[in-house]
């Protein structure tokens, strides 16, 4: 009697290790926060050396008499890189597109991105004159969209401007439209400047 | 005496082994594991017209359930995504062919085999894709699974 | 297939993480989203060089082939003696130079005044500025150079004068209408 109660007991306790077996599981690991940030020609979530240049030609009767001129670019992107390809700015040749987007798990901050833009004080030749980059302003706009002035229109201040906040998980975009306000008779010759866009989240 | 308690121990046998019974028993898959063993979720592609197009992460899950108890035992085989306090994620696999595709969100389970198990293991390979908005309460989070078995 | 193509997308995007600075689009994750994604824009103007010269009639900026004339009419008690004639007319000469080339040469040639064959020395015709700050070049001497006002701009303007030195007693002309056209070059030196 006693060794077929041994029995028993020992497949009871085999049956109740049956009810016990593991799970498995998977460690998973938000996405980290990112930023995006194109001006002009770009490539969705991926960088692109490719650097736009925007330019105007002073006519010589038209030098310095405070008339604005507008400036033409280089860009050739005149679709969205939102996913749509959407016609955003159908005239890249004067609209620079310039898209931004913030991502980041609910549970990170800041709540919001910041873009900027840093702009030198002049534009200089090779002889050393310059032209205060304050000459440059620009006019914004966005075919199709509730909100083309998502990022405002402004003017260059030769300093750092913030333009807009992203807020989380969203993609703001729009095109720019640079003139140059000509509004004085300038030394003859090329005159070059760099402005850089900068989309912070800290 | 001896051979009544003989048959009762056998009797007893067949009673604890959950097959005999209609119900739910869980499944012994403690050699399933994934590749790789802890995944970081990628942003998905915006969409157009959503708020959040959120994350995504991809996993070979190398399933091996243990289904010596079951051999001969008809039922349904489920795949349980148990539910976690965080926010919703969801799982969808292709598998090799012994398994069943499917999609699962956190606290449900997807049917994977139906029929008599006719072999000592149940093994597949799944590639699995995790989804969830970006909304969740921490950074990391752990998704446990378990295989269950109904039988009628 | 397909879905080994995603599999091996979203590994790059794991990949993905290099912090280029400065690129026209730029993709920025993790704790690098603090320095931030940036993208540059080159800008440029192309001022075209001139110089443009008014003597006389019509708009500095503005081409125009009118030619000016100054006039100086001797009076019978003026002919036979020595003496600083006036304009009768024409004077004073409006005049302008404006460029954005730095220095630039300015030079003032002519003939001697002619009746046929007989001529008054362009040197007898004196000029003076009358208002502004655009000197007068000697006639048919070295280029006068002109500095600019502000960099390497010229913004030069005012009235020029004319006199005429008849010497009816020292050295006495035939009778007659004398003439000459006077050029005023504005050049790079």
């Amino acid at each position: 009697m006693l060794r077929h109660g041994l029995v028993l007991s020992t497949a009871l306790t085999a049956a109740l290790f049956a009810f016990e077996a593991q799970a498995w599981s998977l460690s998973i690991a938000s996405a980290p926060r990112r930023v995006f940030l194109h001006v002009g020609n770009g490539t969705i979530d991926g960088n692109n050396s490719l650097v736009n240049r925007v330019e105007v030609t002073v006519p010589v009767n038209q030098l310095g008499n405070g008339t604005p001129l507008p400036m033409n670019s280089t860009s050739t992107q005149s679709s969205s890189l939102y996913g749509d390809n959407y016609l955003t700015c159908p005239t890249p040749a004067s609209q620079v597109m310039i898209g931004a987007s913030y991502r980041r798990n609910n549970n990170n901050s800041p709540a919001s991105a910041r873009l900027s833009v840093t702009s030198p004080a002049n534009l200089t030749n090779a002889s050393g004159d310059s032209i205060p980059f304050s000459e440059i302003s620009w006019t914004v706009s966005a075919a199709g969209s509730a909100n083309p002035g998502v990022i405002p229109a402004g003017t260059f201040n030769g300093g750092t401007q913030t333009l807009a906040t992203i807020p989380a998980n969203t993609y703001i975009e729009n095109c720019h439209s640079f003139r140059y306000a000509n509004s004085a008779l300038r030394a003859a010759g090329t005159y070059n400047g760099r402005v850089v866009y900068t989309l912070s989240a800290p | 005496m001896i051979v009544r308690a003989c048959c009762l121990a056998a009797c007893l046998l067949v009673g604890l082994a959950p097959a005999a019974s209609a119900g739910t028993y869980r499944l012994d898959d403690s050699l399933t594991h994934t590749t790789p063993a802890n995944v970081q979720m990628q942003w998905r592609p915006i969409e157009p017209g959503l708020r959040d197009s959120g994350m995504q992460a991809w996993v070979r899950v190398n399933v091996r359930i243990d289904t010596r108890e079951w051999v001969g035992q008809r039922g349904q085989v489920y795949l349980v995504m148990e539910r976690d306090d965080s926010s919703s994620i969801t799982a969808e696999w292709t598998t090799e062919g012994r398994l069943l595709p499917g999609r699962i969100g956190t606290g449900q389970r997807t049917l994977v085999y139906s029929g008599t198990i006719t072999t000592a293991t149940l093994e597949d390979q799944f590639l699995m894709r995790l989804q969830s908005l970006a909304d969740w309460r921490s950074d990391t989070r752990r998704l446990n699974f378990h295989f269950e078995l109904d039988t009628q | 297939m397909k879905k080994a193509f995603v599999l091996k997308s979203a590994l790059a995007l794991a990949l993905a993480t290099p912090l280029i600075a400065s690129a026209e689009s730029q993709l920025v994750t993790g704790t690098g989203t603090a320095a931030g994604a940036s993208a540059r824009l080159d800008f440029r103007i192309i001022i075209p060089g001139f110089i443009a010269l008014r003597v006389g009639p019509g708009a500095v900026l503005t081409n125009n082939s009118t030619v000016g004339a100054v006039e100086f009419t001797v009076s019978e008690t003026q002919v036979t003696a020595d003496g600083t004639i006036n304009p009768s007319s024409g004077a004073p000469v409006d005049v302008a130079l404006l460029s954005n080339v730095g220095n630039v040469a300015f030079e003032a040639s002519g003939a001697d005044l002619t009746a046929g064959t007989d001529t008054i020395p362009l040197s007898r015709i004196s000029a003076t500025v009358a208002s502004g700050n655009l000197a007068h070049p000697t006639f048919n001497g070295a280029p006068l150079s002109v500095a600019p006002t502000s960099g390497r701009i010229v913004n030069r303007s005012g009235t020029w004068n004319f006199t005429y030195n008849h010497q009816g007693a020292t050295d006495p002309v035939p009778a007659g209408t004398y003439s000459t056209q006077v050029t005023y070059t504005a050049s790079l030196p």
